[in-house]
């Protein structure tokens, strides 16, 4: 395994999400979820590895359902889950075959309020606490709902371990942000 | 009370340009700090040969912990000087470490620091930096000593530094430890603590180094007086890269304008000025204009302002009466409104010097823990959102952003240094690697979207069938908080000047003699006039910025 800090964590995932096809918007909510995950001591960028290596789809709500043709992508049902999840009356959802569901987690985590997310394992989130039993690996169903307890706070690690393999492909989908150089940009670009 | 001036004054791109340096500036809060705690510092060890090559320790030593700035010196060949943050070799290399490092971290870390980005820190470095000399600074000083007597002092203070930084990564770079790691520690708690201890800490080691050298040739050589290692600073040399900073970290940029707007604000609501106060700020008045003189740059732009500066303060120092009416600070801010942005800008920065008490707790405020972690706010309904993005944006939302004048630069990052770079978008073709520092355009592209849409509902049911808005919602939630957080310009326009950016942040840090090489970099001086670690003494440790008028 190779430690990196937070911030280098973040970056990486923020630029590999984008060089992967994301808009920057998502891009930055893959950082924003790989350091929380990170911070908890899950192993945060090999899971973005494996989602970002996948085909998977954008959600679609029916009722209290989040579902797509193929496997659901974690960080845009994520997104989708935690904003619906954040609103007031909410008893639930389903969010059916998520791609890499441990990258859902974060996103329940961000709603504020603790809720309770199962698919394989079951997880018990708040914005500073993540408790989990079981697999959070390969493609899930989850079902996620808000819960009265309050997990206690997870003590935070300040560094993040990935793969090799898993770096090296994500070094490989960041490089897609850096423009080729050219020779206006070379003279131009930094001001010379 | 006096209300804060609007953001859309002060975050206006020209405004933002001619920011100077204050009492809540990083430089300050540290030696302010070091000064109060009596913190302790040392030099442990010192391995450099008569080559100029070799490693030194330097500790500095607070209330609960050490930090000690490990040294490298390489001495550079000439020809491999560049003041580009991407070069592979440097005259220094440094890395803070957290604590006091042994024999087995000093060849971990000298297998490592000398590489810079090539090479990799743990968690127990905070910094990681390096330097290349003024040549020409350099011999004045070195000849001079190994002649057996000191540099000509106004030569000296027309260069002003030894060494000047080409980067100082803090906060998890090259694996360094991450800010939110170490920011309950209350001497890093305050924004860029450990960037600006590296510096002070490097400055010492500069001046050693230079005399170790006069030395090498000259046994006998003196060291260089107090007086005139007091004068120098450390240069640096700061481009693009530091450019996007001010975008991507809203949260942080607004607490660090709001502490200096709250503080003015609090100045100007003042009834009155003790006769100490008024004394204090017509010192400092003088020294800020006697050290005018040491303030050189060949930029026209910046040559110009410069030169209007010091018109308009000479005009304001003969107006009659200065301070003597009622609520004369007010008085006074209204007055310098009129003159130049440089002039101004100034004015508002000194008038914070004569009250600590008033000023100086304001800067616990300048942190910003959750910087980028804050949560959207999915249930806000539409009708909010489209309100907030008038508030903020006005006119950027009605402008065409497909116009070319609009969108003239775009910002991306270059495959080949992996920095931050600006490019003209209709002659280059590089819109597939443009990165997100735009918001206004993001905004006005939000607010065509939400054009029509029912007020009441949800931007959650919004984000569901366009979620590649995610950002500009988050950001204006973020703004309607933290309102400072935004430029109020377009940073695609032709004319916008990056450097705006660049000073604005480094006048934080508590930079001074800002010398625009090019409308994308600039060199800056840091501590110059700062008292040297054995002599920082409370009674020294703050106004050192503004040199005695002489």
């Amino acid at each position: 395994m190779t430690e990196l800090s937070l911030n280098e964590a973040a970056a990486l995932a923020r630029k590999a999400t984008r060089g992967a096809g994301y808009d920057w918007g998502l891009a930055t909510e893959a950082a924003r979820a790989v350091r929380w995950l990170a911070m908890r001591g899950q192993p945060a960028l090999d899971a973005l590895d494996a989602l970002l290596a996948s085909e998977t789809a954008a959600p679609r709500l029916e009722g209290d359902r989040l579902w797509a043709e193929g496997p659901l992508c974690a960080l845009r049902a994520g997104a989708v889950a935690g904003d619906l999840a954040a609103l007031p009356g909410l008893a639930g959802l389903r969010l059916e075959r998520v791609r890499v569901p441990l990258l859902v987690l974060p996103f329940a985590a961000g709603t504020g309020r603790p809720m309770r997310v199962s698919g394989h394992g079951v997880a018990h989130v708040a914005p500073e606490a993540l408790h989990l039993t079981g697999d959070w690996r390969g493609t899930q169903d989850l079902r996620l709902a808000p819960c009265d307890d309050a997990p206690a706070p997870t003590p935070p690690i300040f560094r993040a371990d990935v793969s090799p393999d898993a770096l090296t492909r994500l070094e490989a989908l960041a490089q897609r942000t850096y423009a080729p150089a050219t020779d206006a940009s070379r003279r131009l670009g930094a001001g010379e | 009370m006096i209300a804060l001036r609007p953001p859309s004054e002060v975050m206006r791109l020209e405004r933002l340009g001619c920011f100077h340096q204050t009492r809540l500036s990083f430089m300050r809060q540290l030696t302010r700090r070091m000064a109060s705690e009596a913190w302790r510092f040392a030099r442990p060890v010192w391995e450099i040969g008569t080559d100029g090559v070799g490693h030194a320790v330097y500790t500095a030593t607070g209330p609960k912990r050490t930090y000690s700035l490990v040294a490298f010196a390489h001495d550079l060949p000439d020809e491999k000087r560049t003041d580009r943050v991407i070069a592979e070799a440097w005259d220094a290399t440094f890395t803070l470490f957290d604590g006091v490092p042994d024999a087995a971290d000093i060849a971990r870390l000298a297998r490592n620091v000398p590489l810079q980005e090539a090479g990799r820190v743990d968690a127990r470095s905070l910094t990681l930096s390096r330097a290349n000399r003024s040549t020409r600074a350099w011999e004045m000083v070195v000849g001079a000593l190994a002649a057996g007597r000191q540099p000509d002092a106004a030569r000296l203070a027309e260069i002003g530094y030894l060494m000047r930084t080409t980067a100082v990564y803090g906060s998890g770079k090259f694996g360094a430890a991450d800010r939110e790691s170490y920011a309950d520690r209350p001497e890093l708690a305050a924004p860029f603590q450990a960037e600006m201890l590296t510096v002070y800490l490097i400055r010492a080691f500069v001046r050693d180094l230079a005399e170790h050298a006069a030395r090498t040739r000259n046994p006998t050589a003196p060291r260089l007086h107090d007086a005139l290692a007091t004068a120098l600073g450390i240069g640096n040399s700061t481009g693009l890269g530091m450019a996007p900073f001010l975008v991507n970290h809203p949260g942080l940029i607004h607490n660090w304008i709001a502490a200096r707007e709250t503080a003015i604000a609090r100045i100007r609501a003042l009834p009155e000025a003790a006769p100490e106060a008024r004394a204090l700020f017509l010192d400092l008045l003088d020294r800020a204009r006697a050290d005018l003189a040491r303030w050189t740059t060949v930029h026209p732009r910046q040559a110009r302002r410069v030169t209007q500066l010091r018109r308009d303060l000479a005009w304001l120092s003969r107006q009659p009466g200065l301070l003597a009416g009622p609520a004369p600070w007010d008085a006074l801010c209204r007055l310098a409104a009129r003159l130049s942005p440089e002039a101004s800008e100034l004015i508002h920065s000194l008038i914070l010097e004569p009250y600590p008490e008033i000023v100086d707790p304001l800067a616990t405020g300048m942190a910003c823990a959750e910087d980028g972690a804050e949560p959207l706010d999915a249930g806000m309904p539409v009708g909010r959102l489209r309100t907030l993005l008038r508030e903020i944006y006005g006119p950027a939302l009605d402008l065409d952003w497909d116009a070319p004048e609009t969108c003239a630069r775009l910002w991306y990052v270059s495959a080949e240094k992996q920095e931050p770079r600006l490019g003209e978008r209709a002659t280059e073709p590089l819109d597939a690697w443009e990165q997100p520092l735009a918001p206004a355009r993001d905004a006005a592209r939000l607010w065509s979207v939400i054009d029509g849409q029912p007020d009441d509902g949800p931007v959650a049911h919004l984000l569901l069938d366009a979620p590649e808005h995610r950002a500009a919602i988050r950001r204006a939630q973020l703004i309607a908080r933290a309102p400072y957080g935004e430029i109020r310009d377009n940073t695609l326009a032709a004319a916008m000047q990056p450097i705006d950016m660049l000073r604005a942040k480094l006048s934080f840090f508590g930079a001074t003699r800002f010398d625009p090489r090019s409308d994308r970099w600039l060199r800056i001086c840091m501590f110059a006039g700062a008292p040297t670690p054995e002599a920082l003494t409370t009674e020294m440790a703050d106004l050192w910025v503004y040199p005695p008028a002489a």
